[in-house]
């Protein structure tokens, strides 16, 4: 279960991204959760075509074992960590815009 | 044909989201310097991906990518980096603007 570990920090580590390092805090907010519940949706779907092919095979070893549309469990753990540190820095980036690409 | 599965898949992704970008307020793909920059917390989980795949974490079928690697990731898999984060940017904004749109926060 080491993806398991894994996924768990890279998890707390987005959070600590969002309300701390970056301060963007869109876990406090609704529209975060609205596109994350939609993105979430999709990426069952992707990860499934992904995982259930399959594209990419998974050792046993390192996962806990639940599978979620054919997809272990820890990587809607690491999937919610990669969004949320993008979706942060993307706002955080844009917090001095004015009109600069 | 098969090969061509992992880049098909990305496609799909890109197809789902990319449309995102016409509706008004969303400035994702013509904002190139932010897009990209919110593009650089990836590195680190294909770096992680590199290590990770190096150790047997999990494999690629070679029946279902097209073939070309980089430090043992298939092409397709860093594309996964640069498609998926990009998705969740447009999510995110076609979200704000509607909710902004409505009167609300």
């Amino acid at each position: 279960m080491i993806y398991t570990i894994v996924a768990v920090i890279a998890v707390l580590l987005a959070c600590v991204t969002d309300l701390v390092l970056l301060r963007t805090g869109l876990l406090r907010g609704k529209t975060f959760w609205i596109a994350y519940a939609i993105i979430v949706f999709f990426q069952l779907l992707i990860n499934g075509l992904l995982t259930g092919i399959p594209v990419v095979t998974y050792d046993e070893a390192v996962i806990l074992g639940p599978r979620l549309a054919y997809a272990p469990i820890e990587d809607l753990g690491f999937g919610f960590a990669l969004v949320l540190v993008t979706i942060s820095t993307w706002v955080w980036l844009g917090r001095d815009e004015r009109s600069k690409p | 044909m098969a090969h061509f599965t992992y880049v098909g898949i990305l496609a799909l992704a890109l197809v789902a989201a990319g449309w995102l970008q016409a509706l008004p307020g969303v400035e994702v793909f013509n904002r190139p310097r932010r897009w990209l920059a919110a593009l650089i917390p990836s590195i680190a989980f294909v770096l992680w991906d590199v290590l990770v795949t190096q150790s047997g974490w999990w494999s690629f079928a070679p029946a279902y990518t097209l073939g070309p690697r980089l430090f043992g990731l298939p092409l397709e898999e860093i594309g996964f980096f640069l498609v998926i984060p990009t998705c969740a940017i447009l999510s995110f904004e076609a979200v704000r603007m509607t909710l902004t749109r409505g009167g609300r926060r």
